[in-house]
C-alpha cells in the first residue's frame, strides 16, 4: 500500500487541518510526518532500472510511488555540524553530503506537492518570467543608489519597497532566536538617505492603485481565488497583512479571467511549482498586475473565507495513490 | 456613479423571515436586521440597480431608499460593481463538509457515573475523528477528578474541550485558573450553580481558555435546548450546516451520565451502554442519525424565522412532543410579530413543560 509523507512544522495549524481531512477521506491512510528540523540519522538510496528508486530515511521507506507533501521545515542530516565546521570540513560537506540532501529536497516522487527547493524561488526570476509571458508587472528597480531611487520615485510618484526574498525572517544562533516580519512599505522622499549616497541593494516597485487585491491559491492548474477589498480600509491600503480585527477587509470568492489564468499556469510550469499562492492587483481600470507567487503560501485564509475546502483538495491529492 | 449596481458581498447572506429579514455577515459574524422591503430591492443575483430603482420611486420613498443605502454602506454589505464585472464574483459555495464522522461529543457525569474519558477517547473519538468535546459535571467534583480527566486530552488528537462543573467550595478560583492555563486545549470552563455571575478569565491573547461562573443551575441534561439570541452564530460553518443538516444534532455523539450512548443526552433513545456497546453498532444503528437531516426549513414556525440558519436547533424539547418537526419548546421568539417572550412562563407551553417533567427518566 502507498503511504503519504508530510513534511512540515509541528505547530502549523494548516497541516493539522489537512491531516484531519486525510484521515476522513482515506480512513486507512498511512502517514509519516517529518516535522520541524527533522534529523536524518541514516540515508539509503537505491536506483536500478528494474526496481526504480528505493530510498530509506531513518526507518521510513520511500519509492517513486510515495505521496509527498512538502509544506515547511527542513531535513537536518547528521553531518550538518560539519557544514558549520572549519573551511576544510565545509568543503567536504558541500562535495559529498550536499548533493544527497539536495536530491532528497527535490522532486523525487510522481505525486508530490511542493518541495523544499521551492523555498528558494527567486522573486526577480519570477518577475522576469512573468514579463516574458506578457503578464503585467509593476515597474521594478533594484538599486543601491539614492539618486537613482529619487529619480524612480519622481517618475512613478508612489513607490513601495519589500523584501527581495522571504518577508518572514527566522534567525537562530546558539544564544538567541530572532523572528521578524517585513511588510510592504510605501517609500517617500524622506526615506531616501541623503547623507549616505548608497545603501544595501534593495527592491523597489511602482505602487499600483488598486480596486481590490486578489489572492489565488493554485494547485495543479486549478485556481481558487479571493478578492480582498483592502481599499475600504486605510490601514491595509499598502499591505493587507496589516489586519483590522474589528472590520476585516471584505474577502469574497473571485474568478480570474481565463486568459490570465492560462498565463499564470505557464508561469508555474516554468518555475516548476505545482502549488503556490498568487498576489495580484486589479486596478480601477480593470487591469491585472502580477506581484508575486508564494510557493509555500497560506491557504487557510482563502479557504475559510470562500468556503473552498482547500484542505480537503490537498488531502485528496496527497492520498491519491493509497 | 450613474448606472451604478450594488452587489451584496457574497459572504453576507440575506435570510428572509415572515415579517423582516436579516443579513448574516458570515465574515464578521454579525446579524443585521433589515426590513423585507429592502430585501425585495435585491434581484436574483443579489444586486441592487440603484438608478433603475430611483427612477421608479416617489419622493417619500426616495428618502427611505437613501436610508437603506446608507445602512448597507455603513455595514459594508455591498460594493459598487459594473455589469461586466458581475461574472468575476461567483456565488459563495454553500456546501457543508466536515472532516469527521462525529464532529462534537458531549460526555456527562454525575456522582454515580462510572465511565472514564480515556476509554471514550480511545474507542469512540479517535475512530470517528472527533476533535471537540464537551464534558459536563452535574454534581460537585474534586480537583483530582479534573486533573485525571484532562490527562488523556493533553497528548491526544483532541483539539478542544469545554468543561462545565458544579460550583464547589473545595476548589478555589486560582486552582481552576492554574488548571485551565496548564491545559491549553481547554477552550471554555464554566462553573454552574455558583453564588455569583462572573467572568473569571476573558478571551485573551495567550489563548488560555475562558473561565466563567454562572448562577444558572446545570444539574441535569434537562437544562439544555434554550434558544436565545446570544447563542446565534453567524459563521460560515453554522450557516452552511443549517442549510442541509440539523444545527444541533448533526454529527453529535453523547454519553449521558448513566453511560448511555445517545445522539443527544436529553433524548430518550439510547443506542446501548458504554460498558457493552461497540462504536460500530451505534454508528450503524438506523435511528442514530434520524435527526441529523432535519433542517430548520422543515420545522414549523422556524421555517418562517429570519434566524433559521444561525440558530441552534433542539429536537429534545418540542412544543408538540409528538411531532418531530415541531418548534423547539424553549424558544420564546415569534417570527410573525418579532417579539421575544419568556418561554417558561408562556401559558400555552405549561402543559408541555409538565409533560417533559413527568417523562424524563
Ligand atoms: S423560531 Fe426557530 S429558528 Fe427562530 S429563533 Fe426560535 S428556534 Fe430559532
Amino acid at each position: 500500500m502507498r503511504h503519504s509523507i508530510i513534511q512540515s512544522e509541528s505547530d502549523d495549524p494548516s497541516t493539522d487541518d489537512v491531516l484531519s481531512w486525510v484521515y476522513y477521506v482515506k480512513k486507512n491512510a498511512v502517514v509519516d510526518t517529518l516535522f520541524d528540523a527533522y534529523p536524518v540519522n541514516s540515508i539509503r538510496l537505491e536506483m536500478s532500472n528494474k526496481e526504480n528508486l528505493q530510498a530509506t530515511i531513518n526507518d521510513i521507506n520511500l519509492d517513486n510511488e510515495t505521496n509527498y507533501w512538502y509544506r515547511r521545515g527542513q531535513l537536518v542530516s547528521y553531518f550538518d555540524t560539519v557544514r558549520n565546521g572549519n573551511t576544510y570540513q565545509k568543503k567536504m560537506y558541500e562535495e559529498t553530503i550536499l548533493p544527497i540532501q539536495e536530491y532528497l529536497n527535490g522532486s523525487i516522487y510522481k505525486n508530490q506537492l511542493n518541495r523544499f527547493q521551492d523555498n528558494f524561488t527567486n522573486k526577480l526570476d519570477m518577475l522576469h518570467l512573468a514579463m516574458s509571458l506578457h503578464i503585467n508587472i509593476p515597474d521594478v528597480l533594484v538599486t543601491d543608489n539614492s539618486d537613482d531611487l529619487a529619480t524612480f520615485l519622481s517618475s512613478h510618484k508612489k513607490v513601495i519597497t519589500k523584501p527581495i526574498k522571504n518577508p518572514f525572517i527566522d534567525y537562530s544562533t546558539k544564544i538567541y532566536n530572532v523572528k521578524f516580519l517585513t511588510h510592504t512599505k510605501l517609500i517617500t522622499i524622506d526615506d531616501i538617505p541623503k547623507e549616505a549616497f548608497s545603501f544595501m541593494p534593495s527592491f523597489f516597485q511602482k505602487y499600483i492603485e488598486k480596486k481590490y487585491e486578489i489572492r489565488s491559491f493554485y494547485m495543479d492548474g486549478v485556481f481558487k481565488s479571493m478578492a480582498i477589498f483592502s481599499q475600504q480600509n486605510e490601514k491595509t491600503k499598502t499591505d493587507y497583512r496589516n489586519y483590522d480585527r474589528q472590520r476585516p477587509n471584505r474577502c469574497i470568492p473571485y474568478t480570474l479571467p481565463k486568459s490570465l489564468e492560462s498565463k499564470l499556469h505557464q508561469l508555474m510550469i516554468k518555475l516548476q511549482l505545482n502549488s503556490g499562492s498568487f498576489d495580484i492587483i486589479c486596478t480601477p481600470e480593470n487591469e491585472y498586475y502580477f506581484l508575486e507567487v508564494n510557493p509555500i503560501g497560506q491557504f487557510q485564509w482563502v479557504s475559510k473565507n470562500c468556503n473552498y475546502y482547500i484542505e480537503r483538495m490537498i488531502a485528496e491529492k496527497i492520498t491519491r495513490h493509497e | 456613479m450613474s448606472t451604478q449596481l450594488l452587489r451584496l458581498f457574497t459572504n453576507c447572506r440575506i435570510v428572509k423571515g415572515y415579517s423582516r429579514s436579516v443579513i448574516c455577515d458570515l465574515q464578521r459574524g454579525k446579524i443585521i436586521y433589515i426590513p423585507n422591503s429592502l430585501t425585495e430591492l435585491f434581484d436574483d443575483n443579489n444586486v441592487i440597480n440603484v438608478e433603475k430603482i430611483r427612477s421608479e420611486l416617489d419622493n417619500e420613498s426616495q428618502l427611505i431608499f437613501t436610508d437603506y443605502l446608507k445602512l448597507l454602506n455603513d455595514y459594508e454589505l455591498v460594493f459598487p460593481c459594473s455589469a461586466e464585472e458581475l461574472d468575476s464574483f461567483p456565488e459563495l459555495n454553500l456546501e457543508y463538509d466536515y472532516p469527521a464522522t462525529i464532529s462534537n461529543a458531549i460526555i456527562d457525569f454525575d456522582k454515580n457515573s462510572l465511565h472514564n474519558l480515556s476509554y471514550i477517547i480511545d474507542n469512540f473519538l479517535i475512530q470517528t475523528n472527533c476533535r471537540h468535546i464537551q464534558v459536563r459535571c452535574f454534581d460537585e467534583v474534586h480537583l483530582d477528578f479534573l486533573k485525571i480527566l484532562l490527562t488523556p486530552v493533553g497528548d491526544s488528537f483532541i483539539k478542544s474541550i469545554d468543561i462545565v462543573i458544579k460550583y464547589t467550595s473545595s476548589i478555589s478560583q486560582s486552582q481552576i485558573t492554574e488548571l485551565v492555563n496548564n491545559n491549553k486545549k481547554v477552550r471554555t470552563f464554566t462553573i454552574h450553580s455558583s453564588p455569583i455571575n462572573e467572568v473569571i478569565q476573558k478571551e485573551n491573547t495567550n489563548s488560555f481558555g475562558v473561565i466563567v461562573s454562572t448562577q444558572q443551575e446545570i444539574t441535569s441534561e434537562t437544562h439544555c435546548g434554550i434558544i436565545q439570541s446570544g447563542f446565534f452564530n453567524a459563521s460560515m460553518e453554522t450557516f452552511t450546516e443549517s442549510l442541509k443538516y440539523n444545527s444541533c444534532l448533526n454529527k453529535k455523539l453523547s454519553i449521558d451520565s448513566k453511560g448511555e450512548i445517545k445522539n443527544c443526552p436529553s433524548m430518550k433513545e439510547s443506542f446501548g451502554n458504554i460498558k457493552d456497546t461497540e462504536l460500530q453498532q451505534v454508528i450503524e444503528h438506523k435511528d442514530f442519525k434520524k435527526y441529523w437531516k432535519i433542517t430548520k426549513d422543515q420545522v414549523t414556525t422556524c421555517r418562517d424565522c429570519e434566524f433559521r440558519y444561525v440558530c441552534t436547533d433542539c429536537r429534545a424539547y418540542l412544543e408538540d412532543p409528538k411531532d418531530i418537526y415541531s418548534k423547539p419548546l424553549k424558544c420564546g421568539y415569534d417570527p410573525y410579530t418579532n417579539q421575544w417572550d419568556k418561554w417558561s412562563t408562556n401559558p400555552l407551553k405549561q402543559k408541555v413543560i409538565e409533560y417533559y417533567n413527568t417523562h424524563s427518566q
